[in-house]
C-alpha cells in the first residue's frame, strides 16, 4: 500500500467533508448548539422552577377545629405563608394556594391535608407541612402532646383528571410531532422531488396556475399527514394496555363537543405543518436540501413541547394558546380534564387562522420565486 | 395573423443576459426552427412562451392575444415537448396521460379516446400500462409527445425532442413533425442538430448569445451566406472561427 496515496485520498475526503454543509451541520451545529438547546433549556427551566419552589414559602390555608398551639407552629414557620381562599379546593386546583389543611376532629386529633399532585409547589408544601406536624408530634409539648395528630392526605385532583393530564402529556407530544413528520416525505417530494426529477417544469407548461398546483399539493400532503396521525393514534390505542399501566384509562372521558373542537384544531395544525414542509420544499432545489432546511425548523417547532414535558400543571398561561402546535397540546389537556375553555379555544383558533394565512401567503411567494430563479 | 408571435424578448439571469431582444413568429402549417448552440437562449425563449419564466421586457402573442403567465388558459392551445420529458416515475403512462388530459380540461370520455388514438399513432400501446421508471429514453419521449398532442394543440413546441434518441426513434419523430405540419399546426422546433432542421423546417432562425442573428427559408439563407450546407451557414452566421 502506498501511504502517500492513502493520505492524498484522506486529505481530499476531509476537504470535501468540511465543505459539505450536511457534515458541518451534524458535526458542529447539532452537538454544539442543537443538543444543548434541546436538552439544556428545558432542564435549566425545570431547575430554576425547583429552586424557586425551594425558597418560596408555601401558601397554606388552615381551617376546622382549633387545637391549641397547633396553628401557631405554622404561623411561626418561615416556610409557610398562611392564607385564606373562598373556595380552597378551586384555589388549590388553580394554584392560588399550595395546600389546604382542615382539622376535622379534635379527639383523636385528625387533619385532612388536600394537595394538588400536578403541582410541584403543592407537593413541596405537603412535605413541609408533614415535617412540621411530625416535629409537633415528637416535641412532647402542648395540650394534646400525649395524642399524636393523625394525618389523612387527599388529592384535590380526581382520578379522571389525573389520568387525563398524564394521557395529554404522553399523547399530546405525539399529536404535535406526528402530523409534522407525516408531512415531511410527501411534502419534500412534492416540489423539491419534482424539481429533481425535472417534472415540475412540464407541469408548469400546462394550462394550470401555480396556485392550483400548490393547493393540490397542499391537499395531498395534508391528507398523508392526517392519515399518519390517525394511524398513529390507532396504533397507540391498540397497545394502550401495555403503554399506560399507571393510568386508569377507563376514567378518561372526552365530550362530543370537546372532541369536535379538538379535531378542528388538529386539522388546522395539520395544514400548518404541511404548509411549513411545502415551503421548505419550494425553497430547496433538491430533496436533500429540503430535508436540511426542515431539521432546524422541526427543532423550533418541537422546543415548546420539550418545555411542556417539564410540567404537568393544570394551569396554563393564556399566551400559550396563541402558539400554533403548542396550543393543540394544551387544548388536549383541557379536553381530557375539565373540558375546553371557549376563551382558550378561540385564542388558539384565531392564532391558527392567522398562522395559516401567513404561511400560505409565504408558501405561494416562495413557490413562485423558487421556480422562476 | 401569426399563430405565435414573440416580440423583443429580453431576459437576464443576474448579470448574464440570456435573451437580447428576440423576435419571431410562427404561422399555421409551418415548422419554424430555432437553431442555436447550447446556451444560445432557445430554452429560455420557450420557457417564456410557456409562462414558466417571466421576461424582463418583451411580449408573447398567441392568436394575436398577449399572454399573461398568471392566466394559464392560453397554454391549452399549446402542446410542448421540453428537454425534460416530465414522465412520472411512479405512474403508469396511461395514468400520466389521464392526469395531463384532465389538466387540459378534457372530459373522461375524450381522454380515453385520445389516449387510444395517440397510442396507435405513436405506436406506444405496448407500454401504456408500464410505469415511468420502466421506460427507455425513446418510450419516455414518445410519452412526452403524446402529452403534447393530447389537446389537439394549435401550436406545437418541441425543445430538442430527439436529443439522446436512437436513429429509428429520430426518424419517427421527424415523420410525426411533418405529419403534424400537414394537419396545419404551427410548430416551433428548437434544435442544435443541423440535419434535422434542414429536413423538417420551412423557416429557420439562428440564435446566438441571446440574439437572432438571421432568419429565413433554407433557400434564403443559402443565398444570403453563399453556402449550400446549413452547418456552414450556421458557422458563418454566428461568426465562429477556428
Amino acid at each position: 500500500m502506498n501511504f502517500k496515496r492513502v493520505i492524498a485520498v484522506y486529505k481530499k475526503e476531509l476537504k470535501d467533508s468540511i465543505r459539505n454543509k450536511r457534515v458541518l451541520y451534524s458535526t458542529i451545529i447539532v452537538p454544539l448548539i442543537v443538543l444543548p438547546i434541546l436538552i439544556g433549556l428545558p432542564a435549566a427551566y425545570q431547575q430554576k422552577q425547583a429552586k424557586k419552589i425551594e425558597i418560596t414559602p408555601s401558601n397554606v390555608m388552615i381551617s376546622g377545629f382549633r387545637i391549641p398551639g397547633f396553628f401557631e407552629i405554622f404561623a411561626r414557620s418561615s416556610f409557610i405563608n398562611l392564607t385564606i381562599a373562598k373556595d380552597p379546593f378551586d384555589a388549590l386546583k388553580k394554584g392560588r394556594i399550595d395546600l389546604y389543611l382542615r382539622v376535622v376532629q379534635k379527639e383523636p386529633p385528625t387533619v385532612e391535608i388536600y394537595y394538588n399532585p400536578l403541582s410541584d409547589a403543592s407537593k413541596k408544601a405537603l412535605a413541609r407541612v408533614k415535617l412540621i406536624i411530625d416535629s409537633y408530634n415528637n416535641s412532647g409539648q402542648g395540650e394534646v402532646r400525649t395524642k399524636k395528630i393523625n394525618i389523612l392526605t387527599k388529592s384535590v385532583i380526581s382520578p379522571r383528571v389525573m389520568a387525563g393530564v398524564v394521557m395529554a402529556m404522553i399523547i399530546g407530544f405525539l399529536i404535535v410531532f406526528i402530523p409534522f413528520t407525516g408531512a415531511i416525505a410527501p411534502g419534500v417530494d412534492s416540489i423539491a422531488g419534482e424539481k429533481e426529477r425535472k417534472t415540475l417544469n412540464v407541469l408548469l407548461s400546462l394550462p394550470i396556475s401555480r396556485k392550483e398546483i400548490l393547493v393540490g399539493k397542499l391537499m395531498n400532503v395534508a391528507t398523508i399527514s392526517l392519515l399518519t396521525s390517525v394511524l398513529t393514534i390507532t396504533g397507540i390505542y391498540a397497545v394502550k394496555s401495555f403503554l399506560f399501566t399507571d393510568i386508569n384509562i377507563g376514567k378518561i372521558q372526552i365530550g362530543t363537543k370537546d372532541a369536535i373542537l379538538f379535531i378542528l384544531l388538529l386539522l388546522m395544525y395539520i395544514l400548518i405543518a404541511s404548509s411549513v414542509v411545502i415551503m421548505a420544499s419550494a425553497f430547496a432545489r433538491t430533496y436533500r436540501e429540503a430535508q436540511n432546511y426542515l431539521t432546524p425548523i422541526m427543532i423550533i417547532i418541537m422546543l415548546p413541547l420539550f418545555f411542556a414535558q417539564t410540567s404537568a400543571s393544570l394551569t396554563t398561561p393564556h399566551w400559550s394558546f396563541y402558539i400554533p402546535g403548542y396550543n393543540l397540546l394544551v387544548i388536549l389537556k383541557e379536553a381530557l380534564t375539565y373540558g375546553i375553555n371557549m376563551r382558550d379555544f378561540n385564542s388558539a383558533f384565531i392564532s391558527n387562522i392567522v398562522a395559516l394565512y401567513v404561511l400560505v401567503k409565504l408558501m405561494t411567494k416562495i413557490f413562485n420565486k423558487a421556480i422562476l430563479r | 395573423m401569426a399563430r405565435l408571435e414573440v416580440r423583443e424578448l429580453v431576459k437576464s439571469y443576474g448579470r448574464v443576459r440570456a435573451l437580447n431582444g428576440v423576435s419571431f413568429s410562427v404561422n399555421d402549417g409551418e415548422v419554424f426552427a430555432l437553431l442555436g448552440p447550447n446556451g444560445a437562449g432557445k430554452t429560455t425563449t420557450i420557457s417564456i412562451i410557456l409562462g414558466i419564466l417571466e421576461p424582463d421586457t418583451g411580449e408573447v402573442y398567441v392568436d394575436g392575444e398577449k399572454i399573461n403567465s398568471k392566466k394559464p388558459e392560453y397554454r391549452a392551445k399549446i402542446g410542448a415537448v421540453l428537454e425534460e420529458n416530465g414522465i412520472y416515475e411512479r405512474l403508469k403512462v396511461r395514468e400520466s396521460l389521464e392526469f395531463w388530459g384532465e389538466i387540459y380540461g378534457l372530459s373522461k370520455h375524450e381522454i380515453e379516446g385520445r389516449i387510444e388514438e395517440i397510442a396507435q399513432y405513436l405506436d406506444m400501446k405496448d407500454f401504456l400500462e408500464k410505469k415511468g421508471n420502466e421506460l427507455s429514453r425513446g418510450m419516455r419521449q414518445k410519452g412526452a409527445l403524446a402529452r403534447a398532442l393530447l389537446p389537439h394543440p394549435k401550436i406545437l413546441i418541441l425543445d430538442e425532442p430527439t436529443d439522446g434518441l436512437d436513429v429509428p426513434s429520430r426518424e419517427m419523430f421527424k415523420k410525426i413533425i411533418l405529419k403534424e405540419k400537414e394537419k396545419g399546426r404551427a410548430i416551433l422546433y428548437s434544435t442544435h442538430v443541423m440535419a434535422e432542421a434542414e429536413e423538417v423546417s420551412d423557416r429557420i432562425a439562428i440564435i446566438h448569445q441571446g440574439n437572432i442573428v438571421t432568419t429565413g427559408t433554407l433557400e434564403e439563407l443559402r443565398d444570403k451566406f453563399k453556402e449550400e450546407k446549413l452547418e456552414k451557414i450556421f458557422i458563418k452566421a454566428i461568426g465562429y472561427e477556428f
